[in-house]
C-alpha cells in the first residue's frame, strides 16, 4: 500500500490514461494509454500529422485533452494550468525571449518562483556551465550561433530542474554536424541530470540514437512501443517496419512452422523463415520485412548453393555509400529486392546487370501484420 | 559597341527619369522652403521681395501670449490623446489576436473615422454632442474627437506588430511560470515596446494637426492649427510663416522618431 504523499517515487513519472484530443471533427490522438518511467530518455516518433506533438503539448498543459487523464507524479494535472506544471518544455523554434540576454533567459523560470537573487545567481551559473555557455553570459540572444541558441534554450528549461523535460523536434533547424553533436550533448546532459526527458522527432535514427525507449505513433495511435532494439528488430506491423530503417517489404502467405519459434513465409517462390513479435496473434498472411543489410549478395558465378539462398536476379542498380553499397536486384520471379553489403571488397566484384545469388539466414527477415 | 548602341535609349531614359524626379521633389518641397525663406524675411507684408535675413518673427510668434497657449493646449492634448487613442489601440489589437464572433464588423468600426471625411465627421461629432447636452472644450469635446480621430491609425500601427508576435514566446514564459499579467508585463510589452512608442507619436503628430474635426466642437478654447486659421482670417499675421515652419519642425520630428523606432521593433522580431 503507497499512501498518497508517497506516490511519485515508485510508479510512472508520467502516466497517460485513455487521452484523446479532437479538434473541430479532425481526431489528433484516439485514447492513448502510454507510462513513461523516472529517468527515461522517452521518445514520441511518427510522420508530421501524428499526433506526437499534440500529445507533448498535453503533457505541458498548453492544450486541454478532449478525453481521458494525465497523471505526473502520481497527480492529476487535469485541472493544473501550465506555468504550475513541474514540465518545462524546449520549443521547435526556441522562443528564446529576444529583449534579453543568455543570464536573464535563463533566470526567467527561478524569477518568477520568486527565488531569491544570489541563489538564482548561483544556478544560473551552474546551468550556464552544464551547457558550455559561461562566457556568454551576458552576450543578448541575437548574437548567438544556432547551437549556442540551442543550449540556451536547454540552460533556461533545466535550470528549473523539471520533473519532465518536454522537447519538441528542437533539434530540426540545425545541420547535420551540428545536430549530431547536441544529441549527443543533450543524451550527456539527461545522463548527468536524471531528469525525465521526453522528446518528439519525425527523424528515426534521432530517436534510435537517444532514446531508452520510443513510441511510435501514426493517424493519433501508438503503433508501437519497445526499446530502439525492439523496434528495430521486432517490427509488429507493416507502417513500423516501413517507417524505421530500410526494408524490403514483401506481401507473404504463411505456409507452416518453420521451428524455433520461426515461421516460414512465402512470396513469389521466395521462402523465409520469419520471426515474429512476441505479441503477433498467429498470421495467414502479412507482411515479410527484411533489412537491406540482412539479404546477403555474392556473383552468381563463382559459388556454389548454399542453405540460405532464397533467390537468384540481376542487378539493376548499383549505389555506393561509402561504408556499404547497395544493390537493386530483380528476381528470376520478378521481384525486387534490395540488398545492401558492408563489404567494400566484395561489393567490388559486382557491377550492374551481374547475374547474382541472394541469400537471407533464418530468422533474419521478420513477418510483420499488414496495416 | 554593341554595348554602345544598347546604352543609348537606356541613357534617354535615365535624363528623363532624372527630370520626372527632380519636378517631383520641387513640387513637394518648393513650398515648405518658401515658407521657411518667408518666415526670416525681414517684411512685415508675407511675401517676396526678401528684404533682408531676421529671426524677429520667430520671437514675436513666441512672445504671443495667444499663440503660446495654443501652442501649449496642442501639445498637452496631443500627448493625452495620443497616450489615450494608443492604450485602447493596443487593448484591441490584443484582442484581435484572437478570433470573436463578429471581429471583421468591429474591425470596420474600429476604421470608420479613416473614410468619414472630416467635414462631416466634425458635424456628426457636433451634433452628437448637442444632443449629449455636452459644453464644447478643449477637454472633453475636443479631446473625444481626437481620440476617435487617432483611434484607427494608432490600430492600424500596432495590430501588425502583435499580430505577427510569435506565441510560442508566450507559451516559453508561462511554461517557466509567469501567469498571464507577468506574460505580458515581462515578455510581451517589453517586445512591443519600441512600437507603442511609436505608436504614441504618430498619434501625437495626428493630434497635434488636426483643424476640421476640431473647429466643429471647440467651443472657445483654441489649438494651433485653429489660432493660425483664425490669425489667417483676421489680419494676416506676419509670424505665420515661422510659426508654420515650428509646426511643421514638431510633427517631422516626432514622426521620423516613431519611424526610426518602427523599423527597430520589426527588425528585433
Amino acid at each position: 500500500m503507497t499512501s498518497p504523499a508517497d506516490s511519485g517515487t515508485d510508479g510512472p513519472i508520467v502516466a497517460i490514461d485513455g487521452v484523446s484530443k479532437s479538434f473541430g471533427g479532425f481526431t489528433a490522438l484516439q485514447r492513448i494509454d502510454l507510462d513513461i518511467a523516472r529517468g527515461e530518455f522517452f521518445s514520441l516518433l511518427g510522420p508530421s500529422g501524428c499526433g506526437k506533438t499534440t500529445l507533448l503539448r498535453i503533457i505541458g498543459g498548453f492544450e486541454d485533452a478532449s478525453t481521458g487523464d494525465i497523471r505526473i507524479n502520481g497527480r492529476s494535472v487535469r485541472d493544473v494550468p501550465a506555468f504550475q506544471r513541474a514540465t518545462n518544455m524546449i520549443f521547435q523554434h526556441l522562443a528564446l525571449f529576444p529583449h534579453m540576454n543568455v543570464t536573464d533567459n535563463v533566470a526567467f523560470g527561478l524569477k518568477m518562483k520568486r527565488m531569491d537573487r544570489a541563489s538564482i545567481a548561483i544556478r544560473v551559473a551552474t546551468a550556464l556551465e552544464q551547457v558550455r555557455l559561461k562566457e556568454f553570459a551576458t552576450r543578448p540572444v541575437d548574437q548567438l550561433s544556432g547551437g549556442q541558441r540551442q543550449r540556451v534554450a536547454m540552460a533556461r528549461a533545466l535550470v528549473n530542474d523539471p520533473d519532465v523535460l518536454l522537447l519538441d523536434e528542437p533539434l530540426g533547424a540545425l545541420d547535420l554536424q551540428l545536430r549530431l553533436h547536441m544529441q549527443e550533448e543533450l543524451r550527456r546532459l539527461q545522463r548527468s541530470l536524471g531528469n525525465t526527458f521526453i522528446f518528439v522527432t519525425h527523424d528515426q535514427e534521432e530517436a534510435m540514437r537517444m532514446s531508452d525507449r520510443i513510441a511510435v505513433m501514426d493517424g493519433g495511435q501508438i503503433r508501437q512501443l519497445g526499446t530502439p532494439e525492439d523496434i528495430y528488430e521486432r517490427p509488429r506491423s507493416r507502417f513500423v517496419a516501413s517507417f524505421i530503417g530500410h526494408a524490403n517489404l514483401l506481401p507473404a502467405r504463411v505456409i507452416g512452422d518453420a521451428g524455433a519459434g520461426l515461421v516460414m513465409a512465402e512470396c513469389d517462390g521466395i521462402r523465409l523463415a520469419c520471426r515474429t513479435h512476441p505479441e503477433t496473434p498467429p498470421l495467414r498472411t502479412g507482411t515479410i520485412a527484411v533489412r537491406y543489410e540482412k539479404v546477403g549478395i555474392r556473383p552468381a558465378a563463382d559459388a556454389a548453393a548454399a542453405a540460405d539462398d532464397i533467390a537468384t536476379g540481376r542487378v539493376v542498380e548499383r549505389v555506393y555509400f561509402g561504408s556499404a553499397v547497395r544493390f537493386q536486384v530483380v528476381g528470376s520471379n520478378g521481384t525486387t529486392l534490395t540488398a545492401q553489403l558492408a563489404d567494400v571488397e566484395l561489393a567490388r566484384s559486382i557491377a550492374e546487370n551481374d547475374e547474382v545469388i541472394l541469400s537471407c539466414a533464418p530468422g533474419a527477415a521478420v513477418l510483420v501484420e499488414d496495416d | 559597341m554593341s554595348a554602345g548602341l544598347a546604352a543609348r535609349p537606356y541613357r534617354a531614359y535615365k535624363v528623363l527619369l532624372v527630370i520626372y524626379a527632380v519636378t517631383f521633389f520641387v513640387a513637394l518641397y518648393a513650398p515648405l522652403v518658401t515658407i521657411a525663406v518667408l518666415s526670416f524675411n525681414d517684411s512685415s507684408i508675407t511675401g517676396f521681395p526678401f528684404r533682408g535675413f531676421t529671426t524677429r518673427w520667430y520671437a514675436s510668434a513666441l512672445g504671443n501670449p495667444q499663440l503660446l497657449s495654443a501652442f501649449l493646449n496642442s501639445v498637452l492634448l496631443g500627448i493625452v490623446a495620443a497616450v489615450m487613442a494608443t492604450t485602447l489601440a493596443l487593448l484591441l489589437a490584443m484582442a484581435f489576436r484572437r478570433d470573436f464572433r463578429m471581429k471583421g464588423a468591429v474591425l470596420n468600426l474600429i476604421l470608420a473615422p479613416i473614410v468619414v471625411p472630416g467635414i462631416v465627421g466634425g458635424i456628426i461629432l457636433l451634433i452628437f454632442f448637442g444632443y449629449l447636452g455636452m459644453r464644447p472644450s478643449l477637454w472633453s469635446t475636443v479631446l473625444v474627437a481626437h481620440v476617435n480621430w487617432v483611434l484607427p491609425f494608432a490600430f492600424l500601427t500596432l495590430y501588425p506588430r502583435l499580430h505577427g508576435f510569435d506565441s510560442s514566446v508566450e507559451e516559453a514564459a508561462m511554461d517557466l511560470g509567469a501567469r498571464r499579467h507577468q506574460v505580458f508585463a515581462y515578455i510581451v510589452f517589453p517586445m512591443i515596446r519600441p512600437a507603442v512608442i511609436a505608436t504614441m507619436l504618430f498619434s501625437f503628430s495626428l493630434s497635434f494637426d488636426e483643424f476640421i474635426r476640431t473647429i466643429f466642437v471647440i467651443g472657445f478654447d483654441r489649438t494651433m492649427p485653429i489660432q493660425f486659421w483664425t490669425m489667417i482670417i483676421e489680419e494676416l499675421a506676419p509670424e505665420l510663416p515661422a510659426m508654420a515652419v515650428m509646426i511643421i519642425v514638431i510633427s517631422s520630428v516626432t514622426a521620423l522618431i516613431g519611424f526610426a523606432l518602427m523599423g527597430k521593433s520589426t527588425r528585433r522580431s
